[in-house]
């Protein structure tokens, strides 16, 4: 075979694979976007696990509404850059009514309405607003379980039989909540855009914001940038060799935006290469203290994911797994969790919500640190860990959610076995609302398993060990349930 | 006849009459309902006359009243005039014939005056203009400033009105996915808009509930600043009234009160709302709550739609954590009243 025809059949043999590999991550465009309806051209139409974040509202015309859009949009596209089958897509429209248009008066119709367009089930949209040096952020977050088969829901699963370990039909609780507003996050204008950001390929630096304005500099792949501000769809930067411009930030992003830093996680010393590679000389080990600033990040196929740091004057590349990445916005942390549960990623997915509750203790609403909790123990049930706090921890957050306690009554019965061990949580769920769908499903679960009414693969998993008349007393002591 | 029988045949007679004199009473009961809404009102001042006998009753929370007239003989005229007053309501007067011992049963109706009694040609000349097609608007007065000269421009409603509307929008949609089942009125478009720097009028509640009523206004909300240094930083101190105007019975027109305070510098950005945001959202949320149950009232799906109000409060309330049992409570009284309510459609 003549080397152009090799070439040719290799060219068409990728072209046909491609959709069939699994992307980590993918970054795309879309164009047209008409609410309710779904694009013609789906930026990733094989993955049904991705997230769309919006141009932010800007009222103060900041200037910054269409960039923190971006930004945002390449920060979680790193956290989740190591994880396959989930994505992160822009969600602007260039053709009929903005989007940012349509959140301004819609806000979480809007999100929900373009996420459905795009096939997305996470919509992460917000407001920016900057006053001297700081910047403020209100983000917001509209969940679509509909969307993705597989949103996060509680499931009892069989114990025995072929269907071991598989969820028994409608024995499930879902998590009830769905749409998100975060707490305000003030930002120090320069701690939160000075950092390195990392050229996908051959960045152009201009002179000033503008596409036709002299270049200065140009970037090779891989190599760093220092971002210094964000101006528009421009990121402000400067060289090594001291030029400064800008870069603009485009559908199809060329640079990637990493975390402002990492600290270690694991314990003992570290190793610090002069490469990325462990094959590159050893120039350091040591124990890490504190957080360091990314000079450089890479993710390297076989080789996995580097850092290159600033460890006591020296540069050098740790491997990624040493080391854990700080965002901008514990909100990164909230949606890349989101997206590597649905990846079935529940390690990963667990560590992004933990750190979302360690950053957002002080500040954030009860409401939104109980959901990453019962996330957290949504992914404790999945990877089989016996005894999850973490339902507990949300009901002190939110006592006066009848959810809740559902979700804590409902964990409890199924990893003990023992329908008595959810009652008081049960009970409490009741007592708060006893309209509440999970708390009557929880009830209707509990009266059939006392009364024997119930699949045998139940009747396996759930002890039977509370006298009915306890049970019929909870349904009359809540008139509001339908008898 | 002998004196001894002309003092006995006397007594006799007055005896004989007493009865009559003694005994003989009218009584008159009714209830007094809102004539637009059909709510019962409460407080209205009813007095009686008739003939030269008279009587005054007031209506309790449920709009009900009981006249009693004694009397020695029947007036010659039987006719019962019914005079209903109330703060905020035209007067009435009602003529009835009277045919039986007993009037029962009687339903009266009285017309809000929308503050007309309270308010002048200038006032209502200068608002006109604003008042609410639909009842969903809340209207924003300049708050008074006593900081100095700088505090007078230091805060922009307008930016306050654009916060409060994407916060309290976000958060209904939000209560509406995560309550079990949410009041459409709800889900409605509301409004917010600022009123003319000349109605200042926080200090005279009386007044300010007429202006609520004339706009046909959700709630009002305003109040006083000063601007303070703290830890050598310039402060905004703010403290707002929020009043809500439609009355339900056991909810007549009420004040809530926020207090905040914002560094200067924040004004003019999101951290300015963000301190008052929760409790902007709860106390609309709760003046639009007294707005649905007063329009049940009337409602053949009252049930279904106390139902709604009680889903939508207990969901705002499953928001909240240990730390926020003033807000908590301020539900939980609402919540009271709907199950009253519901208790009286014979469901609960």
């Amino acid at each position: 075979m003549k080397r152009a025809a090799f070439y040719s059949l290799a060219v068409l043999l990728t072209l046909l694979l491609c959709p069939a590999l699994s992307w980590g991550g993918a970054a795309v465009t879309f164009h047209d976007f008409r609410p309710g309806t779904f694009l013609p051209n789906d930026p990733l139409p094989h993955l049904d696990n991705k997230a769309m974040v919006a141009q932010f509202l800007d009222p103060g015309n900041a200037g910054l509404g269409q960039g923190i859009g971006y930004f945002l949009w390449r920060e979680i596209l790193t956290a989740i850059s190591d994880q396959a089958r989930a994505g992160v897509i822009i969600g602007r429209n260039e053709g009929g009514r903005p989007i940012v248009d349509m959140l301004r008066k819609e806000y979480h119709e809007a999100a929900t309405q373009a996420a459905r367009g795009l096939k997305s089930w996470i919509a992460l949209w917000g407001v920016v607003e900057a006053s001297g040096d700081e910047v403020f952020l209100k983000v917001y977050i509209s969940i679509l379980p509909d969307v993705k088969k597989a949103a996060p829901m509680l499931q009892l699963l069989s114990m025995e039989g072929s269907g071991k370990n598989k969820p028994i039909p409608n024995i499930a609780l879902e998590m009830p909540r769905t749409l998100f507003s975060f707490s305000l996050q003030g930002f120090d204008r320069k701690k939160l855009f000075r950092r390195a950001i990392i050229a996908r390929q051959q960045v152009l630096v201009r002179e000033k914001p503008d596409r036709d304005a002299p270049i200065v500099a140009r970037i090779k792949k891989d190599e760093a940038l220092h971002m210094t501000d964000v101006e528009g769809v421009w990121l402000k930067v400067s060289t090594d060799n001291g030029k400064t411009g800008f870069v603009k930030m485009e559908d199809n992003s060329p640079v990637d935006i990493p975390g402002l830093t990492v600290t270690a996680n694991v314990p003992g010393k570290i190793k610090v290469y002069q490469s990325p590679d462990k094959r590159s000389r050893l120039i350091a080990e040591k124990a890490l203290q504190g957080e360091y600033a990314i000079l450089n990040r890479r993710y390297i196929d076989r080789r996995g994911l580097w850092y290159c740091l600033d460890v006591d004057g020296v540069q050098g590349w740790v491997e990624g797994f040493t080391m854990t990445e700080k965002y901008s916005s514990p909100v990164v942390d909230f949606v890349a969790g989101m997206l590597r549960y649905g990846a079935l990623n529940y390690k990963g997915a667990k560590s992004h919500f933990q750190r979302f509750v360690s950053l957002g203790e002080q500040y954030e609403k009860n409401v939104n640190l109980a959901f990453a909790y019962q996330m957290m123990g949504a992914c404790q049930l999945k990877m089989g860990d016996q005894n999850p706090t973490a339902f507990e921890k949300a009901v002190v957050l939110t006592p006066y959610d009848p959810n809740a306690y559902a979700l804590n009554g409902f964990a409890q019965i199924v990893l003990s076995g023992s329908l008595r061990k959810g009652l008081p949580s049960l009970e409490k769920a009741l007592d708060l609302d006893d309209s509440n769908p999970q708390a009557q499903f929880l009830l209707t679960l509990a009266e059939q398993i006392v009364s024997h009414r119930v699949d045998e693969r139940v009747r396996v998993a759930i002890r039977s060990d509370v006298d009915p008349a306890v049970i019929k007393g909870l349904r009359d002591k809540h008139p509001g349930l339908a008898q | 006849m002998t004196r001894v029988l002309r003092v006995f045949l006397a007594l006799a007679a007055i005896l004989l009459i007493a009865p009559n004199a003694r005994g003989a009473s009218l009584v008159v009961r009714g209830v007094v309902v809102n004539e637009t809404t059909g709510v019962p009102l409460g407080g209205v001042s009813v007095a009686g006359e008739y003939g030269n006998y008279s009587g005054s009753s007031v209506t309790n929370s449920e709009g009900q009243f009981e006249i009693r007239f004694s009397y020695g003989s029947p007036p010659k005229l039987r006719e019962v005039a019914i005079i209903l007053k109330k703060s905020g309501y035209g007067e009435k007067t009602k003529i009835m014939q009277l045919e039986q011992a007993e009037l029962r049963d009687l339903r009266f109706s009285m017309t809000q005056t929308l503050g007309a009694a309270a308010l002048g040609p200038e006032d209502k000349s200068r608002l006109g203009n604003e008042v609410s097609s639909d009842g969903r608007t809340l209207f924003l007065l300049p708050y008074s400033g006593d900081g100095g000269p700088d505090a007078a421009s230091a805060i922009s409603l307008n930016r306050l009105a654009e916060a409060v509307h994407r916060f309290v929008t976000a958060d209904f949609q939000e209560l509406a996915k995560n309550a079990s089942s949410f009041p459409p009125a709800l889900k409605a478009p509301f409004s917010i808009r600022l009123l003319p720097k000349e109605t200042t009028v926080l200090s005279d509640a009386e007044r300010l509930t007429s202006i609520g009523r004339y706009l046909n206004a959700l709630a009002l909300a305003g109040g006083s600043k000063a601007v303070v240094r703290q830890g050598g930083t310039d402060k905004l101190l703010m403290e707002s009234k929020f009043l809500i105007i439609p009355q339900t019975a056991g909810f007549d027109a009420y004040y809530l009160q926020i207090d905040d305070i914002v560094p200067m510098r924040q004004i003019n950005t999101l951290k300015f709302h963000e301190g008052l945001s929760d409790y902007w959202a709860l106390y609309i949320l709760l003046a639009f709550s007294i707005k649905e149950m007063r329009d049940t009232e009337t409602s053949p799906d009252r049930r279904m739609r106390l139902e709604q109000i009680r889903s939508c409060l207990k969901a705002k309330k499953a928001q909240y954590g240990p730390a926020d049992k003033r807000k908590v409570a301020s539900i939980d009284t609402l919540l009271k009243s709907v199950e009253a309510k519901l208790r009286q459609t014979g469901v609960r």
